[in-house]
This record gives C-alpha cells, sequence and structure tokens, in this order.
C-alpha cells in the first residue's frame, strides 16, 4: 500500500465567525463554564454600571460597599458558575446573585448598619424660597422616604421602577409570580407614599 | 373589581404594560369608584416623582481596577492547579523547538503501545475476535495502516530537502488524511525538510483555518511562528479567537503567539 496513491477524504466544517463582544450572555456563561475564566470580564463590563446602581440605592447610597457588593457578586457567579441554566436570562440570574450577596451582608452586620440614621442626609430647609428650591426639597424628602422603607419593600420599587425589569423578571429572581410581583411592589408604593407625607408634614410644622 | 386585581392593573398601568385597550378597560372600571380614583392619582404622582430621584450614579474608577485585579489574581489561581499544569505540559511537549522531538515523542509512545500490547493484551485480542471477527478485523487493519503511514512518512529521504512532487503529496496528505497522527508526522516532516516559501506560508495559514484538531493546530501555529511568518498570519489567528469552539489550549497558544507574530511587523 502507497500511502500516496490516494488518501482518505475528510471533511473539513467552517465554523461562522462571531465577535466577542456579540456573543449572548448565555455564550459568555458557557464560555465560562468551560474554564474560560476571562470572560467573566466581558460580563463584568455589561452589568457592573447596573448592579452597582443598584447597590447603590439598596445601600442607600454607600459607595464602598456597593463596589464590594459588585465585585463579590462577580465572583460568586464564578464560583458558582455550574449552577447557571442557560435557558433563564443571564441579567435575571446575576441580579438574583446580587440580591444574596447582599441580604448575606446584611446578615453579617448589624442592622444598624444600615440604619437610616447612617444616611448622609440634610435636613430640609423650612423656608421654601423659590419654585426651584421646592422641587429640590421633594427629591430629598421623597429620597427619605425610599430610604426609611424596609430593605425588601424599597428592593422592589428599585427593581420595578429603576433597573428596568419587567414583573416576571422580577417574579424570578425574588422567586415568586408576577402577580405577587405586582402586589407587593403596590404596598410598597403605598408605605412610599405614606413615609413622604409623614415627612412633608414634619417638615410644615 | 377585587383588590388584588386592582393592584395588578395599577402597576402595569403604571409600568406601562397596558395597551391603549386595556388602560381604557382600567380606567373605566374605576371611573365609578372615587376611593380607586384616588389611589391611582396617589399613586401616578409618587411614580412619576420616583423618576426626579438622582439615580446616575457615577461608578468609581477603583471597582474597575479592583475587579480586574481580583479575577488576574483567580486566573493565576487557577494555571497552577494541577489541570492547567497537565495542559501546559501538553503544550509544552508538542511546541517544543526542534520539531523532531515531537515525532521522536509520538513513534516511542507508539512503539511502547506495541511492546504493551503485545505482551499483555494477546488474550484479550483474541476472545474479542472470537465474538466481532469483521469488527476486530477492521479496526486492525485501520490501525496496521496508520502506523505504516506513518513509517512511509518517516522513511522520506530529504537530500538536503525533499522534492517538489513529495511536498505536494505531503500537502495532500494534510489536507485529506482522517487520521491525526498521520497528519502530524506529515506536517512534521514537512516543516522539518522544506523552506517555507510564499506557498508553503500561504499553506499553513489555509490549513490553520481549517483545521478541526487542536493539535495540528497547535503544530500549524508553530511551524507559521518558527519559519512561516506572514501579516495574514495575525488576521487568522485573530479570527481563530472569536470562534466559539476554539480550544483553551490553542487559543492560549495564539495569545502567547500573536504578540510575537505583530511585534514582527511593527515597522
Amino acid at each position: 500500500m502507497d500511502i500516496f496513491r490516494g488518501s482518505t477524504n475528510r471533511m473539513h466544517s467552517t465554523n461562522k465567525i462571531t465577535p466577542l463582544n456579540t456573543l449572548d450572555d448565555s455564550v459568555l456563561m458557557e464560555k465560562l463554564q468551560q474554564g474560560q475564566t476571562d470572560k467573566l470580564g466581558l460580563l463584568f463590563e455589561r452589568y457592573h454600571k447596573r448592579l452597582y446602581g443598584f447597590f447603590m440605592k439598596l445601600t442607600r447610597g454607600k459607595q464602598a460597599l456597593s463596589e464590594d457588593l459588585v465585585q463579590n457578586t462577580f465572583f460568586r457567579v464564578l464560583k458558582y458558575k455550574k449552577s447557571y441554566n442557560p435557558d433563564k436570562k443571564f441579567s435575571t440570574w446575576v441580579y438574583q446573585i446580587g440580591r444574596n450577596v447582599f441580604y448575606d451582608q446584611c446578615k453579617k452586620k448589624s442592622n444598624n448598619e444600615y440604619a437610616v440614621d447612617d444616611f448622609t442626609y440634610n435636613e430640609p430647609s423650612t423656608k421654601m424660597e423659590s419654585p426651584f428650591d421646592e422641587v429640590d426639597e421633594r427629591k430629598i424628602i421623597l429620597q427619605k422616604a425610599l430610604d426609611e422603607l424596609p430593605e425588601d419593600k424599597r428592593e422592589i420599587i428599585v427593581l420595578s421602577r429603576y433597573e428596568g425589569l419587567k414583573y416576571k423578571e422580577i417574579g424570578d429572581i425574588l422567586d415568586c409570580t408576577e402577580n405577587a410581583v405586582k402586589v407587593k411592589a403596590h404596598r410598597a408604593l403605598k408605605q412610599l407614599k405614606e413615609n413622604y407625607t409623614r415627612l412633608e408634614k414634619n417638615l410644615a410644622i | 373589581m377585587k383588590k388584588e386585581e386592582f393592584s395588578s392593573s395599577l402597576m402595569d398601568k403604571l409600568a406601562g404594560n397596558l395597551s391603549e385597550n386595556e388602560a381604557r378597560a382600567f380606567e373605566a372600571s374605576i371611573a365609578e369608584k372615587k376611593h380607586l380614583q384616588d389611589e391611582y392619582q396617589l399613586f401616578s404622582e409618587i411614580w412619576d416623582q420616583l423618576e426626579n430621584i438622582d439615580t446616575d450614579h457615577e461608578v468609581p474608577e477603583s471597582l474597575s481596577q479592583n475587579f480586574y485585579q481580583q479575577l488576574a489574581d483567580e486566573q493565576q489561581k487557577q494555571e497552577n492547579s494541577f489541570t492547567a499544569r497537565l495542559h501546559r505540559l501538553k503544550e509544552e511537549l508538542f511546541s517544543a523547538s526542534p520539531l523532531a522531538r515531537n515525532l521522536s515523542f509520538g513513534l516511542f509512545l507508539l512503539a511502547f503501545g506495541f511492546i504493551l500490547g503485545g505482551k499483555f493484551n494477546t488474550n484479550k485480542i483474541e476472545v474479542n475476535h472470537t465474538i466481532q471477527p469483521a469488527e476486530s478485523n477492521s479496526e486492525a487493519a485501520s490501525f496496521v495502516l496508520s502506523t505504516d503511514k506513518i513509517q512511509q512518512i518517516h522513511s522520506i529521504k530529504a537530500n538536503p530537502s525533499i522534492d517538489d512532487e513529495t511536498i505536494q503529496r505531503l500537502k495532500s496528505i494534510i489536507e485529506t488524511e482522517e487520521n491525526t497522527n498521520v497528519r502530524l508526522a506529515a506536517l512534521n516532516k514537512l516543516n522539518l525538510n522544506t523552506k517555507a516559501d510564499g506557498s508553503l506560508k500561504q499553506f499553513y495559514i489555509q490549513q490553520l483555518e481549517r483545521e478541526q484538531s487542536p493539535l495540528i493546530q497547535v503544530e500549524l501555529l508553530n511551524s507559521i511562528i518558527e519559519n512561516s511568518r506572514t501579516k495574514e498570519s495575525i488576521n487568522t489567528m485573530e479570527t481563530m479567537l472569536s470562534k466559539r469552539s476554539l480550544n483553551p489550549i490553542v487559543e492560549e497558544k495564539i495569545h502567547k503567539d500573536l504578540p510575537v507574530l505583530r511585534a514582527s511587523y511593527v515597522e
């Protein structure tokens, strides 16, 4: 037999080429699961700003703590990469991890850590000198009213009002039904309004 | 309207999830109930006011810096793990210069396998032969065929280099042969005994684009980096990096080789 007289035909398949920055989150997760740790960097680039904003609202503006929480969230993604289900949205999963990280942190620290007293908040002036000031005062009162909400209620308002998530997605994050999310959000909004009215009255006295 | 139903519709209305018709139906359903209308009015106001709270938090630079530092540490930790070291050892074995070492190592393993097989597996082969004679014969034939091919490639005389006809045949084997070891042997022969001219450099790049075996991909990358550097190979490697199915060892090799290649074309 002479090797040079004929070789077995072999099929070469051509792969589709996709730039890394257009890859789906789930594809990046798949690569991460295969051991390509650097892909965590791409996911970080996509989500760290949103998560930072989320934590800033949950921690009432604590910058250093929010930074730590973002970091811990991504390294928990790395640690539990195998448990990611590609049929689910990565954004929902990462928020789920993020809130677990936040609540774990809450458990570690005493309740005072997140108490309203810690919040750097300037008492609004009792004099309303101009319409511009009035708008500013209202914003401050609303922020204070939001900060006074218990964690679970503040969280649901943040997720539904600021994070651009649908009620169904919030349900996946909180592990409850879409309807339950709406009822919870309604209750949270009700308490927010009560806080706001009380703070406004206090100001008027 | 039940309380829960009202909550659900109200929150959908506020979030803008209702269609025009649904929104009209909701407004009609609360039109004659003043307490629900008041509640809707109240919540609409507070929902709108929430929009005005400063939510754009500037992300501190330290966040990214710390994250990437920690990620680098994590990668370092992984690289020092046993599995990673095993991968690296494999890569080093197949990328070490001179390339003859690869072929020798492969042939050594083959010979070792033959001796070991002959010593210990004689009975097992006989048993298999009795159960499935046709299949075992075919497997054995295919194995002998591949070994024959490797021996033939190895016996090609290069004095001082191989002729054009043999080069074409070796190329053909690399392009069409099914067995990875045979392709590897042909590639080594070609690489060791030919001067890389333009057409051979082009051939390596084309093969790198088509090749599916990570082992051969690494060998082709070695051939390119050692004596067949071209500007075009930079694009090919960059394209390979974006492939979803790229083997991690090959990816690491490209990451190592690309800067070297780019540096060759700085001026």
